[in-house]
């Protein structure tokens, strides 16, 4: 790779030659030093752990959910949850449990899931490794970010132990204000969302910066990998609109506290509002989880193919389309509560969001166009990203067009559309993020046999789960409903057949995983012949300090065709033949 | 009828139900109109990508061919292209929306409470239904939900509102839903597509579940129902949110008419206490000692009870009064505060504690 | 590995005299000290946009429950003290000024104004406070003025006034919340400053810290008149 060091270094200290995984001392001192480390790479791979683990909490609670949808018996035998899963202090029956077990499953996903995970995991790793940057600008406040996640976690963990919440994950007032009143249940809850807020907005804020400020030397705007774009975007929105969302969280924490009465029409308040505060951010904040997820697609489907990514530009720009246009489009999620004319506008702005993220896989399929495809794990997990993201993509059409809404809204096909975009999407495209630089973060391989079979039964148990929900979605199946009549018993028993298809994916990709951290084999440097500036090492992993000089950037990061991959054998990645003198380079 | 008229109709019966109204009609062809262009889209997205894939995998160590990276006029094409079908898309829906939305004038008009967890009907005449009906969901004997009687093929108006949170009143059949708000009236309206509703045949079923027998004829007797559409509430609402569901039944005018003006009266205080139960109690508290969101009704009147935040009462008519219209002063021991106050005519008040006496055996039957 | 200086502020050698911000190297991931502080100013003003976002809910609210319930807003301000309103709105301008000085005295190494600036600006911030309490805050706590369920003020006039009062007392409340932050933030800055610690090459924390103070200062002059002024 043509990193030159050419860029005057002061006094040179010792060179830290050592991955930055080498211990630094024994146990104590080594979980001491994980405790206090500054160095992304360390605090990405923490937060990984942790996102994982809660990953799989709120799958734990999703599968809870199914079981009961499975065979919600009759009110008086019980149903599986019902009384058996949480113990419900004392208060008899009911779906209360349900009720519970689906809140606990949408707050955890959404906000301690799906929010942080490919930004503060994957993009803390590789953000300032892909820019040439020794750290991000502001390592202390990363650190700070990691344990604002791990305190916000822990109200909300102790909100669950308390009995857990029944508000659903969107706080809607004045329900969420009135249930469990003699409780502190739903404080510490929204307490817990409030503090995430700001890990958020940290995490947001250093991405920004680092990007503006930290790029290496040759690197413009569109040398920039896609990644960083991506990741970019989600950052912007990050920093922009949670803090609405903690004015709310904020003044609902009063409204239960003290009465305030701003969200509540008994007290002269408004509760749409609180729907329109909500929204303003929880938008926008798809757009957070969704870009990022974006982000990694570009990097699997260009190292997968061996191609430059088709209209690098446009992908470039609809990033950033997205994340404008995600903060004027909040009102969809209120067409059967508004005006009509807010309405129409809030519709047809909708509409306007469709394009730039149609024009992204128009891109990636383009892309594939006479490249030298790969089928490895990631690539499968990208071109998983392409079928399930489209499905999800075009089901938007339905909820954006207005009449058609005013059936689906608050249906199950809402839940399918935004699985297949959450969960398809992003959950799908992190997976085969974790794949891909999972050589350059534990430096060692994984089984490739068994990741395809983990692959297997992920994406065929994620489509017998969810596209089920599609139809009984539009047939009137609404959601939240911890019981139903007969006619959608045949798609709930097929939905949750699935969910089982997914829990032995995702425990294949466990025990994959852990196989290789006990036994896998040692990683090259480069193992995909990626071009990007975090595959430069000689080692497997990244070295303490990122790179031992400011790397300059001097060709594009897809550059397929002219650029052999840094640290490969001649030959390995097979190159298209040299252009001919004279000619003309697309 | 050719092929592809046969290809939708099978399509819109797998994913749809029969369509009840007017608006619902125009809904679905909208519905399908997007449905054929996803199809379209996703089939031709994922044979690029497929062909892709197969044609161009890296078998043998092949090398990527040299391609352009970028080509404008054919990504404008596919940016412009698509927004062309979204603004059809969008206008037709915004047409489907406002017509729903806004009656015409001479709608019958029916207004609607919403409550945790059910529905409270009010015909224009100040009556409400008749009739309960068991919607599949739920105890039978708890969660008996209001039959609405609307006139078959002329316009309803429904005007919503809460007396406590917000719900969301759904009919599927008729493609529609609005959320009802607390403190303020949302409304819509629909026209059922059955000019001429064909009844069928029911036999009358007591609480045990055998026919009710004519102390006359000595024959079963029976009753004519219409076709009915099933209504949810889509708004998230606490415990019984999967309970709070009604019936709208589409009827020929002079029935609707007999519904509207229909006087029910009542023998006894307590039989109009049960019908008060059975509207508006009988999601939360059973009459027959089981266990729910609140405490049941059964065997309570002159017992001592102990509550989380008051000292033990007896359960007499001030109790029950109080707890009806401040339910939180009194929380009973191992029961939420979920309950909201209630707005009953002294009547109503009269009625319940009638029925409670009744249940602990002290009301003369 | 080689870096371009030490790893954070407390490098070099022990036996250098030069006081801190003149020894100060940038961080080990900046080029230098001017690539630090560029990046520090973008964050700094990156929280600073995201303040105004937390506060524009405020406003908000304020505007819709406005249209909601006029009367009770336009009783309510009536209610206010303006010229308690107008004493601290003066007293937050001149700490304002106060901070940009110490800022110039910073950056042309004046430590003892830099000082003198420092305590001036925490002494108003103080005082904001005391008159925000004393004269404000607990006369009206005193008379029932309260939020929600606490209000128990006799003559009201309308029956939304405890609504407005939450408004207030939100409103006001996390201004002062702000206003107490910065108080901490310059007891820090006039102990480093005490230290030594900011000169011509080296006053990142000054500059970041007065940015921050400005804009409690701006919301301050948005809230003045929306809660006092507009009737």
């Amino acid at each position: 790779m043509s990193t030159i060091e050419s860029l005057p270094t002061g006094h040179a200290h010792d060179h830290h030659d050592a991955s930055y995984l080498t211990p630094k001392g024994g146990f104590w001192t080594t979980i001491i030093d994980w405790a206090t480390t500054v160095d992304h790479k360390k605090i990405g791979v923490m937060y990984l752990v942790a996102i994982l683990v809660m990953f799989f909490l709120g799958g734990v609670a999703a599968l809870a959910v199914r079981m009961e949808l499975f065979a919600p018996t009759a009110f008086e035998a019980g149903g599986v949850i019902k009384n058996q899963v949480l113990t419900g202090d004392g208060l008899a029956g009911g779906y209360q449990n349900y009720n519970r077990v689906m809140t606990l499953h949408g707050l955890i996903m959404v906000f301690l899931v799906i929010v942080p995970s490919v930004p503060a995991s994957l993009g803390n790793f590789l953000l300032p490794l892909m820019i040439g940057a020794k750290d991000v600008a502001f390592p202390r406040l990363n650190l700070a970010s990691w344990y604002i996640y791990l305190f916000g976690s822990m109200f909300a963990i102790l909100a669950v132990l308390l009995g857990g919440v029944d508000t659903g994950w969107t706080f809607y007032t004045p329900y969420s204000t009135t249930t469990d009143a003699e409780y502190w249940r739903v404080v510490w809850m929204v307490l817990g969302a409030f503090i995430l807020g700001f890990s958020s907005i940290f995490t947001g804020l250093n991405f920004v910066v680092t990007v503006h400020k930290l790029r290496a030397p040759g690197m413009g705007w569109f040398d920039m990998p896609l990644f960083v774009w991506g990741i970019y975007g989600a950052a912007v929105i990050q920093v922009l609109a949670t803090p609405v969302v903690g004015i709310t969280l904020l003044l609902m924490i009063f409204e239960r506290l003290f009465r305030v009465g701003v969200f509540d029409p008994a007290l002269g308040g408004d509760p749409v509002l609180f729907q329109h505060f909500f929204w303003f951010y929880s938008h926008p904040v798809v757009y957070v989880m969704i870009l990022p997820g974006m982000a990694i697609m570009s990097e699997l489907i260009a190292v997968f193919s061996r191609k430059k990514i088709f209209g690098y530009r446009a992908v470039a720009f609809s990033s950033l389309a997205i994340a404008g246009i995600s903060f004027i489009v909040w009102g969809h999620h209120l067409f059967t509560s508004q005006g009509p004319v807010g309405a129409a506008v809030f519709s047809a702005l909708t509409f306007l969001v469709a394009i730039p993220s149609a024009v992204k896989v128009f891109n990636w399929i383009a892309t594939l166009y006479k490249g030298s495809i790969d089928l490895k794990t990631p690539m499968l997990y990208a071109l998983s990203f392409l079928f399930l993201f489209s499905i999800g993509g075009l089901t938007g059409i339905y909820l954006g067009a207005l009449s058609v809404d005013l059936q689906l809204h608050d249906t199950y096909f809402i839940v399918a559309h935004f699985h297949y975009v959450m969960m398809g999407g992003t959950i799908i495209a992190f997976v085969g993020g974790i794949h891909m630089w999972w050589p350059k973060m534990f430096g060692r391989m994984y089984n490739e046999f068994w990741a395809r079979i983990g692959w297997a039964f992920v994406f065929v148990g994620f489509n017998v789960t969810f596209f089920p929900q599609f139809i009984m979605g539009s047939q009137g199946m609404p959601r939240r409903y911890a019981d139903y009549v007969d006619e959608f018993t045949i798609y709930h028993v097929i939905s949750t057949v699935g969910s089982w298809l997914l829990l032995v994916g995702f425990l294949i990709h466990l025990f994959v995983f852990l196989h290789s951290l006990v036994a896998g084999k040692k990683a090259p440097p480069n193992p995909w012949g990626a071009l990007t500036l975090e595959w430069t090492h000689t080692g497997p992993t990244p070295i303490e300090h990122n790179f031992h000089h400011e790397p300059v950037v001097t060709h594009g990061p897809y550059d397929y065709d002219d650029v052999p991959p840094p640290q490969t054998r001649p030959g390995e990645f097979p190159m298209p033949d040299p252009l001919p003198e004279g000619a003309e380079r697309h | 009828m050719t092929s592809p008229v046969l290809a939708q109709q099978w399509l819109q019966d797998q994913l749809l139900t029969e369509p009840g109204s007017t608006g619902a009609a125009t809904t679905d062809g909208l519905f399908m109109f997007i449905t054929w262009i996803s199809i379209v889209s996703f089939v031709l997205l994922m044979g690029a990508m497929t062909w892709f894939v197969i044609r161009y995998r890296r078998a043998g160590g092949r090398a990527p061919i040299r391609s352009a990276s970028h080509n404008t006029p054919l990504e404008l094409t596919w940016s412009i292209g698509p927004l062309l079908i979204l603004v059809v898309v969008f206008f037709w829906g915004f047409h489907g929306y406002v017509e729903k939305m806004s009656a015409p004038a001479g709608s019958e008009e029916i207004v609607i409470r919403g409550f945790k967890w059910g529905w409270d009907v009010t015909y224009d005449s100040g009556k409400q239904p008749s009739e309960l009906a068991y919607p599949g969901v739920g105890a039978p004997d708890q969660n008996m939900v209001p039959v609405i009687k609307v006139p078959a093929g002329r316009p309803v108006r429904l005007r919503l509102y809460s007396s406590d949170v917000i719900h969301s009143f759904f009919i599927p059949d008729f493609r529609v839903k609005r959320d009802v708000m607390p403190n303020r009236y949302t409304s819509f309206w629909f026209e059922t597509l059955e000019d001429n509703p064909e009844p069928e045949v029911i036999p009358i079923l007591d609480e045990t579940g055998a026919p009710v027998i004519d102390p006359d004829t000595q024959q079963p007797m029976t009753k004519l129902q219409y076709p009915r559409h099933v209504v949810y509430c889509a708004e998230y609402c606490g415990d019984s949110h999967s309970q709070m569901m009604a019936f709208i039944e589409p009827v020929p005018e002079e029935v609707f008419q007999e519904e509207k003006y229909m006087v029910t009266v009542f023998p006894t205080k307590w039989e109009f206490g049960e019908y008060i139960w059975q509207r508006q109690c009988s999601t939360c508290h059973s009459v027959d000692g089981s266990g729910g969101t609140g405490p049941t009704w059964k065997d309570i009147w002159g017992k001592t009870h102990k509550f989380s935040n008051a000292p033990d009462t007896v359960v007499d008519e001030n109790y029950i009064r109080e707890s009806i219209i401040y339910p939180q002063v009194k929380l009973r021991e191992g029961y939420g505060s979920d309950m909201n106050s209630f707005v009953l005519t002294e009547e109503e008040f009269e009625g319940i504690i009638a029925y409670i006496k009744y249940l602990s055996g002290e009301e003369p039957e | 590995m080689s870096t371009i200086s030490t790893d954070s502020g407390h490098g070099g050698p022990a036996q250098d005299e030069r006081p801190y911000h003149e020894q100060y190297h940038a961080a080990h991931h900046f080029r230098n000290r001017d690539h630090e502080f560029d990046a520090v100013k973008m964050g700094v003003w990156l929280f600073l946009a995201t303040e105004i976002l937390l506060f524009s809910g405020m406003f908000c609210a304020y505007a819709v429950f406005r249209m909601l319930h006029p009367e009770a807003f336009i009783n309510g301000s009536h209610y206010l003290d303006v010229e308690y309103g107008l004493i601290n709105t003066l007293v937050l301008l001149l700490s304002s000024y106060t901070v940009a000085a110490g800022v110039r005295c910073a950056q042309v190494g004046d430590l003892r104004g830099l000082k003198r600036n420092i305590l001036i600006t925490l002494v108003c911030g103080v005082a904001f406070l005391a008159i925000k309490g004393i004269f404000e805050y607990g006369p009206k706590a005193m008379q029932g003025k309260l939020p929600g369920v606490f209000f128990s003020y006799p003559n009201a006039h309308d029956p939304n006034e405890p609504l407005w009062w939450g408004v207030y007392w939100v409103a006001t409340g996390i201004h002062a919340s702000h206003v107490i932050v910065g108080i901490g933030l310059f007891i820090w800055l006039y102990l480093r400053a005490n230290k030594k610690h900011f000169g011509p090459r080296h006053y990142t924390a000054v500059e970041g810290v007065g940015l921050y103070w400005h804009i409690v200062d701006i919301v301050w002059i948005f809230l003045f008149p929306m809660l006092y002024l507009i009737h």
